[in-house]
């Protein structure tokens, strides 16, 4: 069976729950991230497959693919309905396996036959009938249709179908009132309710006709009036019981770990669009990133995807920030006042990358991305460190490490190194650090407050945190590129907040 | 059945076109109007800020109001009187909820509380059938009229005793008097399934049972077999079967219920409107106020033109009428506002703002007569003493809540910008307000721009650009302010102290 995570691969949901969490998600947050999604979808066995990331521009591409599939509302209706069909099926067979009759056994282990591959039948149908254009799904399509058309498969099929079919043959019915209660087998179907519904139909603009479908006895097993029922039954069809009973009893689980494997895989991607979607219903930008093989790349309006999990329930606002970056510039060096929101940026970039290398959606709202496969971070840890050498000693030791990793398809996200050390050093160590990092063709992301490193190269980015120039400094966690300051208060706040003619011209076109 | 008073059938609800309400509340002074229209009613007060807060731009259907409202005018009183009937049902079916709020588990409670509501919605049809019956013919325009015939043919007196009927049926049952037919199937698991209420009758006793059997009964059931209650788990499975039964029969009436629960609301909301509206107006002729209902124009049709506009919020506070301002639009698109404070300018826009509101809702307006074209969104943007949020400066807090108004506008838009970029350097301003009106002058939004800023208005002035009209507050040769607008070129004359004065304090 294919897996939407690697082309030509097979993945065991066994071989995915071994995998650790990556070293960079913490320092962006992305631990924070998963546990609200989990959270969200009551669905903490799927978290693994955060890890699986891809190794290759084909893999990212493949697993966009998907995504752009799943983009089409009636596929991933239909996706969702395989899904819910499959759980239907492991449904009746967890009944199978509680309940005592021996007799409601055998039934249990039919039906989940009959729904196990209806919905894989439905899905391919509606790939038929879709289309799908990715690779996964095209590849699914075949194994589904192939597994369906095996003489075995039919022929179960067939001899569940036939037992259940003259089963739901079987009715009953009932007279209660206080004095007494008859059963008898003329099943009537005249509904009391539907003239009183046709006499109000004038008032009811959509009359929805809700059938009488909470059944009072719940319970997987039968209730002791149903038991009555059934026993009454099996006196005028004797025959087929017995059939469903030699039948029932043959069945082993017919659930595949392949099957429901791929079930998890699919919740996965339908439950990541879905919780990306309500960004987009909250009005943050969520976008599918352009992949490209070179290191040009723009994040127009991206922001830190936890961030704005946070503030949107304390319905604070998100400040949107725009980060490029030309094919030959090397590093972005992001200067500025403390809390100005240079680390959130930070994340905000780390979290683009990571989304991007996932195949998936990015929190902003226009992207062309470099692609890679090896994100790493250093954030500078305040707490837990063991005196100034100490800290200085491991941090010096975790760069080292990662500097015997880094390649030209990293990058390398620092935040504030060096803290520990006097500033001439620090600016002498980060610059060779710079050095020795870019040499290995990695894109650096380096958030400092020496702003001296900004003015090194012509090939360095310089992002600068603004402060409102009213004298009282307060922060408007928007982070601009520009060299140097020096623009007018006002004209950053109209720049701000795309005020000027050109902007409002746009901005009024638009609609 | 859907109630067209306040719209006309067919029609679907616009996008909002005036997002800020409370801006518009506040800037524009709607409060005091608000007050007279709900005179003492909340409920009244409440529907018709919505009303008033959700100007449209379907002109048919402001024509449907205008003509809807110039009959409730005329009938005041009858208007009074639906809302009143239909404001007490609406009470007493919604005190019963509340009382009845914790839902009893008992499922025959249940059953029971379900037909005590529906009797109590068949009861609020009798009673405003009464009052519509009673006051059939006072209406002269077709849309009260289409509604009290629509009415009268939908509830008519077999529908109500139908209704009637099922629920007395239902509430023996709930009471246990009553007897339960019931089929069903085989389903996933061998368990029992696609439950279906056959009968629902009132159960006779043994005797009477047999004969009526006998003479009526068409099925004759074969191989009957009697369920023992003697075995207390079959009896309990029974009539927990018995009450699901009666609850899914319950249950059919409650899209009813909701359904008419609505029309009730809805009705009682649309009455609000008018009945709002005729204390407003009736307000408005005792204090001899001027009051016509405006032409509607299409959209980029002509300008605001009119004639004695006065600010209605503040001269029903005074109780007084104010001074009074024509407005002759023509093409214009923007308006430069200049003048000495406390001169009037304020309230002359808002007078502007508040008819023009007042107009795309479907009401009269307070002028003496006022041609007007509908406005694709309409927004005020005035200078705000305070900083709410505590979190930025002035200018920034300005220009974010403007921000968010182009988010919002387009093209045949309107907005009335009160002293706004003044908190910044007076070249700032100037260059920033330059900016801002020339892209809305671009976009055929109609700007009113009341503004401090000379060299602005000054350089706006010579250019001697088309479609644009400069008005000053009126100050006579002694110095005096008349609170009237005219034509004219912007003055100088200590606008940069005064704003020094006003912003740092005095020298």
């Amino acid at each position: 069976m294919i897996s939407l995570f690697l082309p030509e691969e097979t993945l065991s949901y066994e071989e995915v729950r071994a995998l650790p969490e990556p070293a960079y998600f913490r320092d962006l947050n992305l631990d924070q991230y998963i546990a609200a999604w989990a959270e969200e979808y009551d669905n903490k066995e799927l978290i693994p497959y955060f890890y699986v990331e891809s190794d290759s521009f084909e893999v990212a591409r493949y697993r966009q693919e998907i995504v752009g599939d799943l983009g089409n509302p009636e596929l991933a209706e239909a996706v969702s309905a395989f899904i819910t069909g499959v759980g239907s099926a492991v449904n009746c067979r967890k009944c199978s396996e509680t309940v005592i009759s021996k007799m409601q056994k055998a039934k249990w282990n039919t039906d989940c036959i009959l729904l196990y591959y209806q919905a894989m039948e439905d899905l391919c149908v509606a790939f038929n009938r879709i289309g799908p254009k990715s690779r996964a799904f095209y590849g699914l399509h075949q194994d589904l249709f192939r597994l369906l058309n095996t003489s075995a498969v039919r022929r179960l099929r067939a001899a569940a179908k036939t037992i259940s079919d003259e089963f739901a043959k079987l009715s009953f019915h009932l007279v209660i009132n206080k004095e007494k209660a008859t059963f008898d087998l003329a099943y009537d179907p005249m509904d009391y309710c539907m003239p009183i519904r046709e006499a109000l139909a004038n008032t009811l603009e959509n009359t929805s006709y809700l059938p009488f479908k909470d059944s009072p006895f719940p319970a997987i097993d039968l209730s002791p009036l149903e038991t009555f029922i059934l026993k009454q039954l099996e006196k005028e069809n004797r025959q087929l019981f017995l059939q469903l009973e030699s039948f029932g009893e043959r069945l082993g689980s017919i659930l595949s770990q392949d099957i429901l494997d791929l079930i998890r895989e699919l919740k996965f991607y339908i439950d990541n669009l879905r919780f990306l979607n309500k960004f987009k219903e909250d009005g943050f930008p969520i976008v599918m990133p352009l992949l490209v093989k070179d290191k040009e790349l723009y994040m127009d309006d991206c922001y830190d995807i936890v961030l704005a999990l946070r503030n949107s329930k304390a319905g604070k606002e998100v400040v949107l920030n725009d980060i490029m970056k030309a094919n030959f510039e090397k590093a972005i060096i992001v200067t500025g006042p403390n809390q100005g929101g240079k680390t959130t940026l930070a994340r905000a970039f780390g979290q683009c990358f990571y989304f991007g290398m996932m195949g998936f959606p990015v929190p902003a709202g226009v992207c062309k991305l470099p692609y890679i496969s090896n994100i790493y971070t250093h954030f500078a840890n305040e707490e837990g460190s063991d005196g100034v050498d100490g800290r200085l000693v491991n941090e010096l030791s975790r760069l080292r490490e990662m500097l015997d990793v880094v390649d030209h398809r990293s990058i390398v996200i620092l935040n504030e190194l060096f803290t520990s050390a006097p500033t001439i050093d620090a600016l002498t160590m980060s610059r060779d650090l710079l050095k020795r990092l870019l040499s290995c063709n990695a894109i650096v992301f380096y958030v400092t407050h020496t702003y001296e490193i900004a003015l090194d190269s012509e090939d360095y980015v310089s992002l600068v945190a603004t402060v409102v120039e009213d004298g009282s400094c307060r922060r408007t966690y928007r982070i601009i590129r520009k060299t140097a300051d020096g623009v007018a208060y006002a004209n950053s706040i109209v720049d701000k907040y795309k005020l000027d003619y050109s902007h409002i011209n746009y901005r009024l076109n638009r609609k | 059945m859907k109630v067209n008073l306040l719209n006309r059938p067919g029609y679907t609800e616009a996008p909002d076109i005036a997002p800020f309400k409370n801006d518009l509340v506040q800037d524009l002074v709607l409060d005091p109007i608000l007050e007279i229209m709900g005179k003492g009613d909340s409920y009244v007060q409440q529907q018709c800020r919505t009303a008033l807060l959700t100007p449209l731009t379907d002109r048919a259907n402001l024509l449907h109001r205008q003509s809807a409202l110039r009959d409730a005018i005329r009938n005041s009183k009858t208007v009074l009187q639906l809302y009143a009937t239909v404001a007490e049902v609406v009470t007493d079916i919604s005190n019963y909820k509340t009382s009845h709020r914790n839902g009893n588990p008992l499922p025959a409670v249940r059953v029971l509380n379900a037909v005590e509501q529906l009797d109590l919605l068949a009861h609020g049809l009798e009673r405003l059938k009464d009052v519509i019956v009673a006051t059939y013919g006072h209406f002269t325009g077709v849309i009260f009229r289409d509604f009290y015939d629509a009415f009268l043919k939908e509830f008519n007196a077999d529908f109500v005793r139908l209704v009637h009927e099922k629920a007395a049926l239902l509430r023996k049952s709930g009471d246990d008097d009553g007897e339960i037919q019931i089929s069903g199937r085989i389903g996933t698991g061998l368990k029992s399934e696609g439950f279906i209420v056959n009968m629902l009758s009132e159960y006779q006793s043994k005797r009477k049972h047999d004969i009526i059997d006998s003479l009526f009964s068409t099925k004759i059931r074969k191989n009957e077999i009697r369920i023992s209650y003697d075995d207390l788990d079959l009896n309990r499975d029974c009539r927990d079967l018995e009450s699901a039964g009666l609850l899914h029969v319950a249950s059919t009436f409650d899209g009813f219920s909701v359904e008419l629960m609505r029309m009730f609301n809805s009705l009682r909301q649309q009455l609000a409107f008018y009945h709002g509206c005729c204390n407003l107006y009736n307000q408005m002729k005792n204090l001899c106020f001027p009051v016509c209902f405006p032409e509607l124009g299409m959209t980029g049709s002509h300008a605001i033109t009119g004639e004695a506009f006065y600010d209605l919020g503040v001269a029903l506070r005074e109780k007084r009428l104010p001074a009074t301002n024509d407005l002759t639009g023509e093409d214009t698109i923007a308006y430069l506002i200049t003048g000495t404070n406390h001169g009037g300018k304020t309230t002359f826009i808002r007078s502007i703002g508040a008819s023009q509101l007042m107009a795309q809702c479907g009401m009269f307006v307070p002028a003496k007569s006022m041609i007007t074209q509908i406005f694709t969104g309409i927004y005020t943007h005035f200078v705000r003493n305070e900083d709410v949020t505590m979190t930025s400066g002035k200018l920034e807090e300005e220009l974010r809540r403007l921000s968010k108004i182009v988010d919002c506008m387009s093209s045949g838009s309107l907005i009335l910008l009160n002293e706004s970029f003044a908190t910044t350097s007076e070249r700032d301003g100037a260059a920033i307000a330059e900016d801002i009106i020339r892209a809305f002058y671009d976009n055929e939004i109609t700007c009113f721009f009341v503004t401090h800023i000379y060299a602005y208005a000054k350089k706006a002035y010579d250019a001697g650009i088309p479609r644009m009209q400069f008005l000053q507050a009126e100050r006579t040769e002694e110095g005096e302010r008349t609170y009237r607008m005219k034509q004219g070129e912007p003055g100088a004359t200590g606008y940069g102290m005064e704003l020094y004065d006003e912003i740092i304090g005095c020298r």
